[in-house]
């Protein structure tokens, strides 16, 4: 119901008055000639009062000659009357006009670029393959080309696995994810070995293809030769194959965590204030007098907001607030105990991550020294230790 | 002399007959008016020949062959549109005269 009553506004409408002995006739007539009359209300026994589009308030005039009744215009409402009212104010209407088309043309822009996601690979590289595909900042947005962007940056950088380009009114918004690179699989029709990756014993050995060139509980050494390719045969002097097989042995890690017992640091007091700046672009214009900062020590937080029309068109306007926290110096100080504890979880953290295969036995030791706890631990694991290489051809 | 109430049914004429036998709602094919009440708060008539009286405490109705009474308080008519008409208000009476 409210949206009829917008959209009247909209239009514009006319609250009038009715005054005659025939008003039934009046009402009659008008419902006849298909003039839509809305609200209608009876005010005392000769008047009748009622809405009426503004269009259709021109029609009138002939019904209440038709059915003897005068007609009064109690109020115009409706946005023609608005614009009527200020015809004469055209420079009012020219800034509104000029406002929306300048925020429009700026917005179609490109004015800053944003890299989300990128750990391993550098942000300016990633910059650079984007000036190559032309998404620069100060270009316009639709001449860039995301498809062109995207194929470049999977292309060039191969630790990117997933890419996506995002145009948002003034800002260009690049998320990326890293992937881990598959290994150097050698295709099967080129001969190789399998040799160690580490230093082991050999618990299980099993060659599907190729001659093992080692027994179960054999000592190995990193680069040692377990599966061989080579294939002496009574026909040929040699055969080259491409080996395949499973190699597991019982193989010795070292890892080690530290953490010192007396920390210096700085803590906030609690104290802060805030400062406020606006930035066009490469403008900024700031909101406060002097630049002293009150405490001694501090800490800076930067928050950057940027003036968006809704979610998607970001403009080329940020309002920047600064907060500045007091810091003081503290120290802290853990007991041994403690800094066991923490080195212990600490190196549970780094097991998790880089030991691979089952765990057969595992001794952690904890030392003291200047203050610093160390933990190391060692740990015997059974894994895989193959590793595909290359038979090269000397002769 | 008072007008004699026909109740007998008139002779169907084609339209009528195909309506019946492909069940289509009566009343429309007629061309009756059709009155919708919410409450006692409010009423939709279409079909509705025109106003014969409007007060606030009565509004009659011409529809044709007869004609409505609506007996309230503070009515007012919402809307008004060849044939379509909306009133608001307390209603406490609705009547058919013939």
């Amino acid at each position: 119901m409210i949206f009829l009553r917008l959209l009247n506004l909209l239009i514009g409408y006319v609250v009038f008055e009715c005054n005659g002995y025939f008003i039934e006739r009046f009402l009659n007539i008008t419902a006849k000639r298909r003039i839509g009359l809305w609200g209608i209300k009876r005010i005392n026994i000769a008047t009748v009062r009622a809405k009426i589009k503004a269009k259709e308030f021109i029609q009138l005039k002939e019904v209440a000659k038709k059915s003897n009744t005068k007609i009064k215009i109690i109020h115009k409402r409706g946005l023609p009357f608005i614009l009527h009212r200020y015809r004469k104010r055209k420079g009012f209407f020219i800034g509104v006009i000029s406002f929306f088309l300048m925020l429009w043309i700026l917005s179609s822009f490109v004015w800053s670029i944003e890299i989300k996601g990128n750990i391993k690979v550098n942000s300016e590289q990633i910059m650079q393959t984007l000036k190559e595909s032309g998404i620069l900042s100060g270009k316009l947005s639709i001449l860039c080309n995301i498809n062109d962007a995207k194929l470049r940056l999977l292309t060039n950088h191969k630790e990117l696995c997933w890419v996506d380009v995002a145009i948002k009114g003034s800002k260009v918004i690049i998320s990326v994810k890293e992937g881990i690179l598959p290994p150097q699989i050698i295709p099967k029709d080129k001969p190789c070995n399998i040799v160690a990756k580490k230093d082991g014993q050999i618990t299980f050995i099993e060659a599907y293809d190729g001659i093992k060139a080692v027994r179960k509980g054999d000592t190995v050494s990193k680069g040692e030769l377990l599966i061989s390719g080579v294939i002496d045969s009574t026909l040929k002097s040699y055969l080259l194959v491409h080996s395949r097989g499973i190699v597991k042995a019982r193989t010795l890690t070292h890892l080690k965590t530290e953490i010192s017992l007396k920390k210096t640091e700085n803590i906030k007091t609690g104290l802060f204030y805030k400062r406020y700046c606006l930035q066009f672009g490469n403008l900024s214009v700031k909101l406060y007098l002097g630049d002293k900062i009150k405490y001694e020590q501090f800490e800076k937080n930067e928050l950057i907001n940027e003036l968006a029309i809704g979610k998607d068109i970001i403009l080329p306007i940020r309002f920047i607030t600064e907060v500045f926290y007091e810091t003081a110096q503290t120290t802290t100080e853990f007991t041994q105990q403690e800094g066991e504890l923490l080195c212990e979880i600490a190196i549970k953290e780094k097991e998790k991550n880089e030991l691979i295969g089952t765990l057969l036995e595992r001794k952690i030791t904890f030392k003291n020294e200047n203050n610093v706890v160390i933990c190391e631990g060692e740990y015997i694991c059974e894994q895989e230790i193959g590793q595909e290489e290359k038979i090269e051809k000397n002769n | 002399m008072r007008k004699k109430i026909n109740i007998r049914e008139k002779k169907d004429n084609p339209l009528k007959k195909i309506g019946k036998i492909i069940e289509l709602p009566q009343e429309f094919l007629e061309g009756a008016t059709h009155i919708e009440i919410a409450g006692n708060r409010e009423i939709i008539i279409e079909g509705c020949k025109g106003i014969i009286d409007y007060t606030e405490e009565s509004i009659k109705l011409s529809a044709g062959k007869y004609a409505i009474l609506i007996i309230g308080k503070n009515l007012e008519i919402k809307n008004l549109f060849d044939e379509s008409i909306i009133i608001n208000g307390f209603i406490i009476k609705i009547e058919y005269i013939f």
